[in-house]
């Protein structure tokens, strides 16, 4: 089957390169084989091109327009609405799917001259879909319902009931005219849009890069930790989408919150004894578990680094007795450090520890520390 | 010229990364099923896939996996130097040791699906991401000279689903900083978006229902929207999605096969012809008739083993596990959803229908 229908597409595709002209294509292909092929393969490279000069001239000025990278945005746009204009009035003349076409480019320019970008009037040309589109078009322009709507079927098929005027039957060749007509349209009218959707791509590159240091570089939060900032910030953060809908939108919430909690948070590193108004100074340093109970952490706007203050207890070297209370300061997002008093055990009491957690492999990479 | 539909494939819940590069070894299975499925219609098996459809992965576990590596390494950190303590180990193992561990099931499965849920802005995270790489794509598209409009469509599967809600429709309400290309009524649209084993019921975060909030249904920014749930799944089973007046674009497929233990798995949706049929339908209607559609599924029996017996034995388990998901969870007034009782209970039924299935096989 497949060797088949590739022959019957060779045989097209030679009859009409050779110049047997419309005619003679008709012939080749019947009005079925060339609707699922116009359709299947949307710009219909296998079956006869329309081979219109003035069509291909306006073509080729679009995609100047786009490959021209010298063009300013708005020359760009000014030279895409012309062409856009000129395929409007050579071929909206076309009595049997000219309307279409004219409705469809009348309303990307009229979007275009009111300063919005040419938003939807080929944003539906589109294969026929099972609902919501209930006609049997084999081509299908615009929305159902709206005014830049047109159904254009293949001569031999099925007229749809209840479209009206908007039905366009058209022999096969005009089919294709039509599609390559409407697709040079729907292309121009595409990249019309790509200077928007570049900054769209760089704003949400900005949010990711700042997920990225928040998580590669940002003070490490716990699961319980993420759960208990759901639970105090929903409100505050989610708020501002509620006047649209219930879910942040776009902008709103793009970004990591740059106010995070730490809660209930171990950690580990050195801590030096006798530095409280009691006891005797020393260098000597113990290992220290920290935990930190409660306590924020503030992020710059790119999040590379913070600052925040917590309280909690470290214990030295595994001495649960003698656990000690106090202050953290992260500054950087580096350097840990905590001012921590004795108050369990009697004789230490007064005594306090500074702590110390020197981050370097968060800092500097892992590398750093091997 | 590309393909004229462009299918967005987003993964569910669990490790889906390979040690290395892309593409991922889920989409690989992934792309595999569908070829397979395509094969199994003999209007399509003339056509070559790629010749219609472009499949472009959309993933987002390395957001999950960046930070339980980094929750491991603090762990292990903390396990290092403590040493071997009683009470250093414990400490060490709720800081997140072995949190990387793949066979971790815990960490590997159900952390996603929490982290994703109660993980502060964990979603905004993995929501981005996917806008991202979408948006990329959309660009790609547009800015070849295709000499003809592309459709795009999505293809969601399990946590994927409410993942892939939430950022359409984040996409779909407000401006990404000053571009509106997203927005509803722009530019950008799907022509169908197939969900499978959803549960974006589930982890639907503000009050009011999903289904009078959401603007990803039919007629607004998708064109049509497939679900398909298998009946002994239990994790669609809990807030099931089941909008019951969203109009001829909107189709529901209950399925109850078995061709694997894993019920909930994205290639064993995909195996049915029935979820196979109706997405290429839906994306390549000239090519295929219903009927034809109809005709595959009636050839395909829900259990395939050879010994009638075993067959007749995994019917009945299935449609045990499916009254038990009906009784534990059509009543909603009790469950809620904000529940990590909910989510272990749902994962834990997975995993023992799993079980229960395997020993049958």
């Amino acid at each position: 089957m497949k060797r088949r229908a590739g022959w019957s597409l060779v045989l097209c595709a030679i009859a009409c390169l050779i110049g047997h002209g419309y005619a003679q294509a008709q012939a080749q292909c019947t009005p079925a084989d060339f609707g699922k092929e116009i359709i299947a393969r949307i710009a219909g490279d296998n079956c006869p091109k329309p081979n219109e000069p003035e069509l291909e001239a306006i073509i080729g000025r679009i995609d100047a327009a786009i490959d021209n990278a010298k063009l300013e945005e708005v020359e760009r746009s000014a030279t895409l609405i012309g062409a856009l204009r000129e395929l409007r009035d050579a071929y909206g003349r076309r009595p049997s799917w000219g309307a279409g076409l004219e409705r469809g480019i009348d309303a990307a320019i009229l979007r275009a001259r009111a300063g919005e970008l040419p938003l939807n009037g080929f944003a539906n040309v589109r294969a026929p879909n099972v609902p919501p589109d209930p006609l049997a078009c084999s081509l299908v322009l615009g929305t159902v319902g709206e005014l830049d709507y047109a159904c254009i079927v293949l001569q031999g098929s099925p007229v749809p009931s209840g479209a009206g005027a908007r039905v366009h039957v058209l022999e096969p060749y005009e089919a294709a005219l039509a599609l390559r007509a409407l697709s040079a349209a729907h292309s121009a009218i595409s990249k019309l849009n790509i200077p928007e959707l570049d900054k769209a791509i760089e704003r949400l590159t900005q949010a990711q890069k700042r997920f990225d240091n928040l998580r590669q570089h940002g003070y490490l939060q716990y699961p319980w930790e993420l759960a208990l900032d759901t639970a105090l910030t929903p409100r505050a953060r989610y708020d501002a989408c509620q006047t649209t809908d219930s879910f942040c939108s776009g902008e709103a919430g793009l970004d990591p919150a740059s106010l995070r909690v730490i809660f209930l948070h171990p950690g580990v590193g050195i801590a030096a004894a006798g530095l409280g108004f009691k006891g005797k100074p020393s260098w000597d340093t113990a290992i220290a578990l920290s935990l930190e109970a409660i306590g924020f952490v503030s992020y710059t706007d790119s999040f590379e680094t913070y600052w925040g203050l917590s309280g909690g207890a470290i214990v030295s070297d595994g001495d649960f007795g003698d656990t000690r209370f106090g202050l953290f300061v992260h500054a950087t997002r580096w350097l840990h450090a905590g001012y921590l008093f004795s108050v369990l055990r009697e004789a230490t009491r007064g005594d306090a520890s500074v702590f110390l957690s020197l981050d370097l492999g968060t800092a500097f990479g892992a590398s750093f520390l091997e | 010229m590309s393909a004229p539909n462009v299918l967005f494939v987003v993964h569910g819940m669990g490790t889906n990364l390979e040690a290395a590069e892309e593409p991922t070894a889920w989409f690989k299975e992934v792309e595999t099923a569908l070829h397979v499925a395509w094969e199994r219609f003999p209007s399509l098996a003339e056509e070559s896939f790629a010749e219609y459809i472009e499949l472009c992965p959309l993933s987002y576990d390395q957001r999950f996996r960046q930070y339980t590596a980094r929750v491991a390494a603090a762990g292990e950190k903390l396990e290092g130097k403590l040493g071997k303590a009683r009470y250093a180990r414990a400490l060490a193992a709720v800081g997140g040791a072995g949190a990387d561990d793949e066979e971790n099931f815990l960490w590997a499965n159900v952390m996603d699906v929490l982290l994703y849920r109660l993980g502060s802005d964990f979603n905004v995270e993995v929501q981005v991401a996917l806008q991202l790489q979408l948006a990329k794509k959309v660009r790609e598209v547009w800015a070849a000279n295709t000499g003809a409009p592309v459709q795009f469509s999505m293809l969601s599967h399990s946590l994927g689903t409410a993942v892939a809600h939430g950022m359409l429709q984040r996409l779909a309400l407000g401006a990404i900083g000053d571009s509106d290309v997203f927005k509803l009524g722009g530019n950008f649209k799907l022509r169908c978006y197939m969900t499978l084993a959803n549960v974006s019921r589930l982890m639907f975060r503000p009050g009011g229902s999903i289904y009078d909030k959401t603007l990803i249904r039919p007629g607004r920014y998708v064109e049509s929207f497939i679900n398909a749930r298998h009946i002994a799944d239990p994790v669609p089973a809990p807030f099931k999605f089941a909008p019951l007046a969203w109009g001829p674009g909107y189709r529901e497929i209950p399925i109850q096969c078995f061709r694997q233990p894993n019920l909930h798995a994205f290639t064993h949706y995909l195996d049915h012809p029935a979820v196979a049929g109706a997405l290429f339908r839906s994306l390549v209607p000239f090519l295929i008739q219903q009927a034809e559609v109809d005709a595959v599924v009636a050839t395909y029996p829900d259990v395939n083993n050879p010994d009638e017996q075993k067959c007749r034995s995994i019917e009945r388990l299935i449609a045990d596990i499916a009254h038990e998901l009906q009784v534990a969870y059509n009543d909603e007034t009790h469950l809620l959803s904000d529940s990590v009782e909910l989510l272990a209970g749902v994962a834990r039924r997975a995993w023992q229908n799993r079980k229960a299935l395997g020993a049958l096989t």
